[in-house]
């Protein structure tokens, strides 16, 4: 192939493009390194063996559609105050949802609006914690129980609780279908591809 | 030639077998990350700041017990003040939060931010748990100090389900943990 003037140019723009995104790659990857370091957060939490012992320790077991984004708090304890200078407070999410049936606990609940509370995505956590995460506008179970939130978090309001790591948020998979988000959880219960029918779930927790 | 390129293609698919074989760790401990800064382990010291239940001192002290009976390299010591590396121990009442207890810490190039690690005991959600769960809570945090992070199966302390493990009554680190600990510190 003769080399023109022209085709010279081309390689040498080629040559500079390819150059600059080599540099501006190696910054990005080093500016994220050196960055300010994201607190990590690994938590101990309640893993219950089967449903049954799920729904034992709930307050009830209630089939909702969320209904608002989360709106997020910062979250000391009790007092409102950092124990310690540098204590990160605990980031929780409360999301809006309507109860559309009430499987166990409080019937009347049904037709009611409810508070839940999430753990932030931003919270960097364990994998098992963003299972449990409610989208708007999505129907799903839960199996939670109910607790009055510190002063901080909703003003204090009562705020249902799924069980952590996907283990109080059921995906409604279809009208008879439901299925867990996490292979971890409930292994005896969800067996070969994490879902059972809405008959056989309703059955396990009478 | 052609019989040389099969050999050599077999070579390397046998090569890569032992390699993976060689490199997969007959432990069952998984590394954090992130473990306090090398040389400064001895000891730890571990600070209470205003614990307002008793029991999670005496958990907190059993899991150090545990710990230091241990052949891991560091040993924790309490202290009153500010002594790095350091766990920050603490309690608080988080009742719309689904944790036992966490730790929580940042990271700069493999070691603990100011070498310092914060421990947090949930009380709202401990009154189920008898002593001897919150010991087991407490060995498993501790752990995480030693730069440890979670397992998923056996009966070891840092299983992720530590605080309702109904199939393993281990309230002290096993084999595993001991030698993750002696493998990062």
């Amino acid at each position: 192939m003769k080399i023109t003037a022209r085709n010279q140019s081309v390689r040498i723009l080629m040559f500079a493009i390819a150059t600059t995104s080599a540099i501006v790659i190696y910054l990005f990857i080093n500016s994220s390194v050196s960055g300010t370091p994201q607190v990590i957060t690994e938590y101990s939490i309640p893993i219950f063996p089967t449903i049954s012992d799920a729904v034992k320790a709930s307050d009830g077991v209630l089939e909702i559609q969320i209904v608002s984004t989360p709106t997020t708090y910062e979250d000391f304890g009790e007092d409102s105050k950092p124990d310690f200078p540098g204590q990160e407070p605990e980031l929780i999410e409360i999301v809006n949802a309507r109860v559309i049936s009430v499987i166990s606990g409080n019937s009347n609940l049904q037709g009611k609006d409810i508070l839940l509370s999430q753990t932030p995505t931003s919270q960097n956590q364990e994998d098992s914690d963003i299972s449990s995460r409610m989208k708007n506008g999505t129907r799903v179970i839960v199996i939670g129980y109910l607790v009055t939130a510190n002063k901080d978090v909703a003003n204090g309001a009562q705020v249902w609780v799924p069980h952590a790591s996907g283990q109080g948020v059921l995906d409604i998979t279809s009208d008879v279908s439901i299925s867990v988000r996490s292979d971890l959880i409930y292994t005896s219960d969800f067996i070969n591809g994490q879902s059972m029918s809405r008959a056989s779930f309703e059955a396990l927790i009478k | 030639m052609k019989k040389t390129i099969v050999k050599g293609i077999w070579a390397s698919v046998l090569g890569t077998i032992l390699g993976l074989l060689a490199g997969t760790s007959a432990n069952a401990y998984t590394p954090l990350g992130c473990t306090c800064a090398s040389g400064t382990i001895n000891p730890i010291s571990f600070r209470f700041y205003s614990v307002g239940d008793s029991t999670l001192v005496t958990a907190t002290k059993a899991g150090v017990v545990a710990w230091n009976d241990t052949s891991t390299p560091g040993y924790f010591e309490e202290t009153t003040i500010s002594l790095d590396p350091e766990v920050n121990v603490t309690d608080g009442t988080f009742p719309t939060d689904n944790f036992y207890a966490k730790i929580s810490h940042s990271c700069i190039n493999g070691h603990f931010n100011g070498n310092e690690v914060n421990f947090i005991w949930n009380n709202a959600r401990l009154n189920t748990r008898t002593s001897s769960q919150k010991s087991r809570i407490a060995v498993h945090e501790l752990g995480h100090s030693h730069g440890l992070d979670h397992v998923s199966t056996g009966c070891h302390i840092m299983r992720f389900d530590v605080g309702y493990m109904t199939d393993c009554s281990r309230t002290t680190p096993s084999s595993d943990d001991i030698a993750g600990a002696n493998a990062l510190n």
